[in-house]
């Protein structure tokens, strides 16, 4: 009967593995630039709050797959085994609607999840929330010292936007090497 | 040799000896014990008890050795990349205690839950405090590397359940092997071979059977019928050969039905013979139209003739073996499973699907 052989997902460890990498690269820079913290503290919070949006992703398909309808179920499998979706699903109206909503869960989430690295990990918190009347330099000090929350997620919008675009960059690359080949 | 010999117990027995009775050699020594108990303490004949003195002994010989394995990679760390693999080593270890013994093997579960487990072990002496016991730790880096531990060992669950779950499906639509996974982003490259095609052979051979079933000995006119019906109602056919096979599953190794039937569509298509003295050719085509690379997936058929001969009953043979093409848009690489391939198939153009009109 069928082929009896293990097919182990090393290629998607891989690519996950170096998207991962780079996002945390730019992200530590991002917020190295933002918030002036020390070059190890920023790796290690955008290495987790990275990895905290990865787990949550892969849980929500993994417990969600069971559930799914057939077609949809045919879809996932297409894009898995084939990069290719086919059934009912229109891909040029579902693609970018699901990457957009990606970015904002994905926004949404590791914003929380920093709040909460802040709170546990609280003696090196990045921001040191000043005093207001403690900043006397500029509009631009006050600001970043005066609304740490909203600032942070200014800076995590920032960082979301550079390390979404070199994953995208890097997709299209594959893509197209793919297409050549 | 004597001396290389004596040297060579000298160091062994210098390593394993124990040097103090707290060490993780008298772990090791008391595992062998439990497990020497162990053997003695079998009796085969006896009736089976629930808990058998044997079952306890060969726990506690279990639980020895992760101790003696756990103790013996705390003292001398085995490092890759600065990171201590020891608590992964101990970890497997206690999911083969746990999942993968005798009478219940579990290694889907042992696998899923090891990086867990291993985490748990690495994590456990970091919240131990010689003052206050059990405390949750105060350094800032302990808790961002515990954090961070946790959640790269969530991650190598995801992958491990995410691997799990690709299998599934494969077991599940057995169809997709026929398909190239070359393009793919999570798996590996890998050659077709003949067993891939495995389920649109099987699905073809049914077909030929239920062909031959249904018109051996019959009239020009009753084979005729079938044929049309066949063509009409595509879907009656279908499920009549789906049926017969997840039957003959069910019933031999009792495993579950496929659950690709409806990614493949069964074509009878009847055309001019090519064949000397046939009156009919027939061409049984089972196509997958699942999950695919290309919009047209992979096919596989077989051609059978129909020959009335001077009783006016039809006799069916199918000479020529099975074809599987992978590409239908390029008739190049119709492929022959199995050794004879010295016969060359002459593969007419296969753009005209619309085969000779019956009747």
């Amino acid at each position: 009967m069928p082929p009896f052989e293990l097919v182990l997902p090393l290629r998607a460890i891989v690519l996950q593995a170096l998207f991962l990498t780079v996002a945390v690269a730019i992200e530590a820079a991002v917020f190295e630039r933002q918030f002036g913290m020390s070059k190890s503290g920023c790796v290690i919070y955008s290495f987790a709050i990275n990895l905290v949006s990865t787990v949550f992703g892969w849980s929500l398909f993994l417990g969600l797959e069971p559930f799914l309808p057939e077609d949809w179920r045919m879809a996932a499998m297409s894009f898995v085994f084939f990069n290719q979706v086919f059934g009912n699903l229109d891909i040029s109206v579902i693609a970018p609607v699901l990457a957009f909503c990606t970015f904002l869960g994905t926004l949404f989430l590791e914003l929380q999840a920093m709040n909460f690295f802040i709170r546990i990990w609280s003696p090196s918190s990045p921001p040191q929330q000043h005093d207001t009347t403690q900043v006397k330099f500029d509009r631009l000090t006050r600001y970043r010292s005066s609304e740490t929350s909203r600032y942070r997620s200014n800076a995590l919008l920032k960082a979301n936007g550079y390390s979404y675009g070199a994953i995208l960059l890097m997709l299209l690359v594959l893509q197209r090497a793919n297409f050549i080949n | 040799m004597k001396t290389l010999l004596q040297s060579f117990w000298q160091s062994l027995w210098g390593m394993l000896r124990p040097t103090s009775f707290y060490s993780w050699q008298t772990s090791l020594w008391m595992s062998l014990l439990a497990w020497l108990l162990a053997q003695a303490a079998r009796a085969p004949e006896q009736v089976k008890a629930p808990i058998s003195v044997h079952d306890i002994l060969t726990s506690f010989s279990w639980m020895f050795l992760i101790l003696a394995v756990g103790w013996l990679t705390a003292e001398q760390p085995v490092k890759l990349l600065g990171q201590n693999l020891g608590p992964w080593i101990t970890g497997s270890l206690v999911c083969l205690f746990l999942f993968v013994r005798g009478d219940y093997v579990l290694p889907k579960v042992a696998l899923m839950t090891w990086p867990m487990i291993s985490a748990a072990i690495a994590a456990f002496p970091e919240f131990i405090d010689i003052e206050r016991g059990f405390a949750i730790p105060s350094k800032l880096r302990v808790r961002q590397n515990l954090c961070i531990m946790l959640l790269a060992n969530l991650l190598l669950t995801s992958w491990i359940t995410f691997g799990f779950r690709i299998n599934d499906w494969l077991v599940d639509y057995p169809g997709i092997w026929g398909e190239g996974f070359n393009s793919s982003y999570f798996i590996m490259q890998r050659s077709r071979e003949d067993r891939d095609f495995a389920r649109g052979r099987n699905i073809v051979q049914e077909m030929e059977q239920q062909l031959k079933q249904n018109t051996t000995f019959k009239t020009q006119s009753e084979v005729e019928r079938w044929l049309l019906d066949n063509q009409n109602d595509p879907l009656i056919f279908r499920d009549s050969v789906m049926n017969t096979l997840a039957n003959r599953r069910t019933t031999g190794d009792r495993l579950p039905r496929f659950q690709d039937d409806s990614f493949w569509q069964l074509e009878t298509l009847v055309s001019e013979p090519t064949y000397n003295n046939a009156d009919y050719q027939v061409e049984l085509r089972a196509r997958w139209i699942g999950p695919r690379v290309k919009e047209a997936g992979h096919m596989v058929k077989h051609t059978c003739i129909i020959d009335f001969g001077s009783s006016k009953r039809a006799s069916i043979n199918c000479p020529g073996s099975i074809i599987v093409v992978t590409n239908p848009n390029d008739p190049d690489s119709a492929i022959i499973p199995g050794a004879e391939q010295e016969e060359v198939i002459e593969e007419e153009v296969i753009e005209d699907l619309e085969a000779a009109p019956l009747l």
